[in-house]
C-alpha cells in the first residue's frame, strides 16, 4: 500500500491542491496529515473542507491546539490579537465555521496506523511533545529515548518544516517537511511517500512539488492575514519566528 | 440592484465542477437559462471606471445594473439609482446626475444559471456564460471565451472567497483578473474609458530630453487615437475637443523639443498637425459657439429661444465641417501622421542629434522658467490698456506655460500640479473672453450671410443684436476678473519656482 504523508499545510490551499494532485499521480492510496493543517495561511476553511472531502487521516499540531484554545474565548482572542506572533491564530479562528471547529475538535494528538503488517506512529513534533523538533541530524540514541510505540517500525512527523527520511535505531523516521510553508530555501512544497508491503517499508522518499505561489501571495494580501510575508513563500525561507 | 461578480475562464467539463462542489458539501440546483444584451456606460472622462464602478444598461427587461469591479470596494460607493430613463436600445447617450453617459461597450450574454447553496445556507449564483462583445454602434459581435461567473448579492461575500479558491485551485479555472467590461474592451481591442495614459509613456527622472520628447508625442498620438471613434460617431463634442487639445500639445511639444527630435522632421510634422488642427477648430469653434448661444440666450431678458434660422444655419455649417473632419480622420494622411508622431525620436524614425541629449530633469526647469519669463514681460503693461488681441496673445502664452508645466508634471511633486491648476484659472478666464469675441464676430458674419440668402427675419436680427450685446458684457466681465487675477501672477511664478526646487519631486516624497 502506497501512503502519502503530508504535514504543515498551514492553510495554503494552492499548495495542498498541488500536493494532492501529485499524490494522485503517484497512485497514493491513503492520505495521512501530521498536523499544523491551518494557521499562518489565508485558506483555513478551504483546506479543512478539502481534507474532509478526501477523508484524510489527520492529527492536530501545535497550531490547531492553540487555535482550539481560542474557541469561544473572546478576551483571549483580544489579548492574542495584540501579540505579533499570535494575531494570525486569532484571524484563523475567526474564519472557521461550526463544521470546521467540530472537525478540528475530533482530531487526535497522534495516530498508530497499521499498514499491512507494519505499524507507523504519526506525531506532529515528537512522541513526547508537539513543540519538539526532529531534524535530519537526529541520532539513534535520541530515537531510542523518544518514547516511540515499541511495536512501531516507522515514525512519521512534521513540525520542523525540514523534510528527511532516515533509519535510526531500527526505526524508519520520516519527516514530511511542509506542504505549505517550506523554510529550507526551496520554495517548493514537500511531502513524503512510502510503500508498505508486508513487513517492509519500501522506497520512503520526499516529494517536492511546485504550486502557484503568486496566487497564495495575492490571497495573503487580499485577505489581510496578520503578519504574513509573501516574500518568505516566494523564497522558501523564514525571516522570523512564526 | 448591486452585486459582486467574479469571473473565471471555463475549461474542462461542467460535470466535474458540479460533482466536485457537491462532494465539498454544496448543493447545486439548475436555475434555468438567461440571455440578455446590454451596454456599459461611462462618462467621457471615464469617471465611473476610475472609481471601480461599472454601469450596465440592459434593454430587455429594461434595468440599470451597478457593478463593483473590485470586491474590496465599499458597497456604499455604489448608488442604487440609475439614470431616470430606461436604457436606450440604440446606444444613445443618457443623462445621469447632470453628466452625459456614453456607451462604452456592448455585451451579449447567454448563461446557464445554477443556484449554489453553501453549508451556511447562503445561496449564490453560479453560471456558465458565453459572452460576445461589440463596440458601440457597431453591429459586429466578437465572441469571448466561455466564462464561469460567481455572483453574490452585496453583503454576502464571506463564502465567495472559499468557493473562489475551489474554482481556482481545485478545478483549475483561471480567474479573470479584469471585470467583464475591461475583458470585453480587450476582446474588441478598444481602450479603457477615459483612455488613461499607459505607464510606458510617463516621464521618468533619468530620461533624456529626446526620450521625453518621444514619450510626450506618443502620448498625444495615443490620446488622438483614443478619441477618433467617438469623434467620427459624434457621440459627444468632447471627443473632438480632446483630439484638438492633443493636436495642440503635439504641435507645442514639437516646437519645444524640435532641436532634440530633428528640426526638419519636427517642422514637417507641425505643418501636418496644422492641417488637422484647422479642421478640428472649425467643428470645435461651432460647438463652443452653439453652447455659448444657448447659455447666454437663457440669460437674456425674456429668455428668447434661439431663432430657427440661426439653429439651422449652425447645424448645417457644423454638419459640413464635421463631414470634412471625418474624412480627414479616416484618411491615410492622418494615419501616417499618427504613426510619425509615435515613431519620432525612436531608432526607427528621426535623426539623432549631433550632441548627446540632456537629462529631462535638468532641462525642465529652464524651459519652464523661459515660458514664465515670456509672460512676465506683460507685467509692465497696465491690464486695463490691453487690447483684445493682446489678451489673446497672453492667453496663448499661458497655454504654452501650462503645456510646458504639464509635460514635466511626472517629475515634480503635488505642489507643482496645484500651480498648474492656477495657470488653468488664468487660461479659462482669458479663454472665455476670446470665445465671446469670436462668437460676436461669427454672429455678425452669420447675420450677413442670412441677409444675403434672403432668410433674415426681424426676430433673428433682434436676437443677434441682443446676443452681441450680451457677449460684450461677458467679455467685459472676463477682463475685470483677469485684471484682479493678474495681480496674483507674480505669486504664481514664485509657487512654480518653489515647487521645482531639488528634493521636491515624487521620488523625494517617497
Amino acid at each position: 500500500m502506497r501512503v502519502a504523508f503530508l504535514s504543515d499545510i498551514h492553510a495554503n490551499f494552492p499548495a495542498l491542491c498541488a500536493a494532492l494532485e501529485r499524490a494522485r499521480l503517484l497512485r497514493a492510496e491513503r492520505l495521512v496529515v501530521a498536523g499544523d493543517i491551518i494557521g499562518g495561511g489565508p485558506h483555513p476553511v478551504e483546506v479543512i473542507r478539502l481534507l474532509q472531502e478526501r477523508s484524510a487521516l489527520a492529527i492536530r499540531g501545535n497550531v490547531e491546539r492553540k487555535i482550539l484554545s481560542l474557541q469561544g474565548k473572546a478576551r483571549r482572542q483580544k489579548r492574542w490579537l495584540k501579540r505579533k506572533n499570535a494575531a494570525h491564530l486569532v484571524w484563523t479562528a475567526r474564519q472557521l465555521g461550526d463544521a470546521e471547529w467540530e472537525w478540528l475538535a475530533t482530531l487526535p494528538d497522534f495516530l498508530h496506523l497499521d499498514f499491512d503488517s507494519v505499524r507507523a506512529q504519526v506525531v506532529h513534533g515528537t512522541p513526547q511533545s508537539d513543540e519538539e523538533y526532529l531534524y535530519p541530524s537526529v541520532t539513534a540514541e535520541a530515537i531510542r529515548r523518544a518514547g516511540i510505540d515499541p511495536v512501531a517500525r516507522a515514525l512519521v512527523c512534521g513540525h520542523s518544516h525540514i523534510p528527511f527520511t532516515k533509519m535510526a535505531a531500527g526505526i524508519r523516521v520520516i519527516n514530511c517537511g511542509s506542504v505549505g510553508r517550506p523554510v529550507d530555501g526551496d520554495p517548493r512544497g514537500a511531502f513524503a511517500v512510502a510503500d508498505f508491503v508486508g513487513p517492509a517499508i519500501r522506497c520512503p522518499r520526499i516529494v517536492r512539488f511546485r504550486y502557484a505561489v503568486a496566487d497564495l501571495v495575492a490571497d495573503l494580501a487580499e485577505r489581510a492575514v496578520p503578519g504574513a510575508r509573501g516574500g518568505e513563500y516566494l523564497r522558501g525561507i523564514k525571516l522570523r519566528g512564526v | 440592484m448591486t452585486a459582486v461578480e467574479r469571473y473565471y475562464f471555463f475549461t474542462g467539463s461542467q460535470r466535474r465542477i458540479r460533482d466536485g462542489l457537491t462532494d465539498l458539501g454544496y448543493v447545486l440546483d439548475a436555475a434555468g437559462d438567461e440571455a440578455w444584451q446590454g451596454t456599459f456606460y461611462d462618462t467621457h472622462s471615464g469617471s465611473l471606471f476610475r472609481r471601480g464602478i461599472r454601469l450596465l444598461g440592459i434593454v430587455d427587461p429594461a434595468q440599470w445594473r451597478w457593478l463593483r469591479a473590485e470586491p474590496a470596494l465599499a458597497a456604499d460607493a455604489l448608488t442604487e439609482e440609475g439614470p431616470a430613463v430606461p436604457p436606450p436600445p440604440d446606444d444613445a447617450p443618457v443623462e445621469w446626475r447632470g453628466q452625459r453617459l456614453l456607451p462604452v461597450l456592448r455585451v451579449s450574454v447567454r448563461r446557464k444559471m445554477h443556484h449554489l447553496t453553501a453549508r451556511s445556507g447562503q445561496v449564490f449564483e453560479l453560471s456558465v456564460s458565453e459572452a460576445s462583445f461589440a463596440r458601440p454602434l457597431v453591429r459586429e459581435w466578437i465572441a469571448g471565451r466561455r466564462l464561469v461567473c460567481l455572483s453574490v448579492p452585496d453583503g454576502q461575500e464571506s463564502e465567495v472567497a472559499v468557493i473562489g479558491s475551489f474554482l481556482r485551485d481545485l478545478f483549475r479555472l483561471k480567474p479573470m483578473t479584469q471585470d467583464l467590461m475591461v475583458y470585453g474592451l480587450e476582446v474588441v481591442n478598444a481602450l479603457l474609458p477615459g483612455a488613461p495614459v499607459p505607464a510606458r509613456l510617463k516621464l521618468k527622472t533619468g530620461d533624456t530630453l529626446r526620450q521625453g520628447g518621444h514619450k510626450l508625442l506618443s502620448r498625444q498620438a495615443f490620446k488622438m487615437r483614443a478619441n477618433i471613434e467617438g469623434a467620427r460617431m459624434d457621440l459627444d463634442p468632447e471627443f473632438v475637443h480632446d483630439i484638438r487639445v492633443a493636436t495642440r500639445r503635439a504641435r507645442f511639444a514639437l516646437r519645444l523639443f524640435g532641436e532634440e527630435l530633428g528640426q526638419a522632421e519636427a517642422e514637417a510634422l507641425r505643418a501636418e498637425l496644422a492641417w488637422i488642427a484647422g479642421l478640428l477648430g472649425q467643428v470645435r469653434d461651432l460647438d463652443i459657439m452653439r453652447w455659448n448661444i444657448h447659455r447666454h440666450a437663457d440669460e437674456l431678458a425674456g429668455r428668447p429661444s434661439v431663432p430657427a434660422a440661426i439653429r439651422e444655419h449652425m447645424h448645417s455649417v457644423r454638419t459640413e465641417a464635421l463631414a470634412a473632419l471625418n474624412d480627414a480622420l479616416a484618411s491615410e494622411r492622418f494615419g501616417q501622421l499618427l504613426t510619425q508622431l509615435e515613431r519620432i525620436a525612436t531608432d526607427e524614425g528621426g535623426q539623432p542629434p549631433s550632441e548627446p541629449s540632456r537629462r529631462i530633469n535638468d532641462a525642465a526647469p529652464p524651459l519652464i522658467r523661459a515660458a514664465m519669463a515670456r509672460l512676465q514681460r506683460w507685467l509692465k503693461r497696465r491690464p486695463a490698456e490691453l487690447t483684445p488681441a493682446q489678451l489673446h496673445r497672453i492667453r496663448i502664452q499661458f497655454k504654452r506655460l501650462r503645456y510646458t508645466c504639464e509635460f514635466f508634471n511626472d517629475l515634480f511633486a503635488e505642489a507643482f500640479t496645484a500651480a498648474i491648476n492656477h495657470c488653468v484659472d488664468f487660461q479659462d478666464c482669458l479663454g472665455e473672453h476670446q470665445d465671446a469675441q469670436v462668437a460676436q464676430a461669427r454672429l455678425r458674419e452669420m447675420a450677413e450671410r442670412l441677409a444675403q440668402s434672403g432668410g433674415n427675419q426681424p426676430e433673428t436680427l433682434i436676437f443677434v443684436g441682443s446676443m452681441i450685446q450680451r457677449l460684450d458684457d461677458v467679455a467685459r466681465d472676463c477682463r475685470r476678473i483677469f485684471e484682479k487675477r493678474w495681480k496674483q501672477f507674480p505669486r504664481l511664478i514664485a509657487d512654480i519656482d518653489a515647487s521645482m526646487e531639488p528634493g521636491t519631486g515624487p521620488e523625494a516624497a517617497d
